[in-house]
């Protein structure tokens, strides 16, 4: 398992669990890995919107 | 549809790779019965063991083969369910929790752990594993989609391995 540094993540664990975290790894599955990849992606406007109006 | 043999086999593999057994498809048939289907399973425990039967009627008719293999393993309440209840079995573990679309579904050991089984899973930002130590607990979260498994373990417990290769395996699986 990979590691990754969550500073966020780290704190909510540490707020569910009322103690503080020694160590924490987090990695997301490949499908959603994949997914935030897609997020990076600039999207195309709706329909329903014109650029410059 | 695929034939009800290669759906069976389909399942029982998943259950060997995941629940440690040796099962093999003996027959599997499905006949329909009005909007629903109904499926009979024979398997093997093991290629000398007992055989073993379960039946389902579901609408769906993949559905049905899957419901009757599982019956047939005394695992109805599903793959996860049956997980959950070896692991907490072990010394080393202290709490094993099943979670459903966001309700805990199956508590097994500590019951004041399952609060922070569902805690832990609602942090993670998207399905994956999580691991997390603390001076007197390890815990190991896997996400999926519409599921979740969480365990907690007395630091460095031996079924920590076996829990860490189970949960990959069971990601890589996942649909």
């Amino acid at each position: 398992v990979s590691s990754r540094s969550l500073p966020p993540l780290v704190a909510a664990v540490e707020a569910v669990l009322q103690t503080k975290v020694l160590s924490l790894r987090y990695l997301p599955s490949p499908t959603a890995a994949a997914a935030a990849q897609d997020d990076r992606i600039p999207k195309p406007l709706a329909d329903d919107v014109q650029p410059g109006t | 549809m695929a034939p009800p043999d290669d759906i069976a086999t389909a399942v029982c593999n998943a259950v060997n790779l995941l629940a440690g057994k040796d099962t093999s498809v003996v027959s599997c048939s499905v006949l329909a019965n009005g909007p629903r289907s109904f499926a009979m399973a024979m398997l093997r425990e093991n290629p000398s063991g007992p055989f073993l039967s379960g039946t389902a009627s579901v609408e769906d008719r993949s559905a049905a083969v899957v419901k009757a293999v599982l019956t047939s393993l005394d695992m109805e309440d599903g793959i996860l369910a049956a997980v959950a209840r070896r692991w907490g079995a072990r010394e080393d573990v202290k709490a094993v929790s099943v979670i459903e679309n966001a309700v805990v579904r199956i508590a097994v050991g500590d019951t004041d752990a399952t609060a922070a089984h569902l805690g832990l899973s609602k942090t993670m930002p998207a399905a994956g594993r999580l691991a997390v130590a603390t001076a007197d607990s390890e815990h190991r979260v896997l996400l999926l989609p519409s599921s979740a498994i969480a365990v907690s373990t007395t630091p460095g417990a031996e079924a920590l391995e076996e829990i860490d290769a189970w949960m990959a395996n069971a990601e890589a699986m996942a649909p």
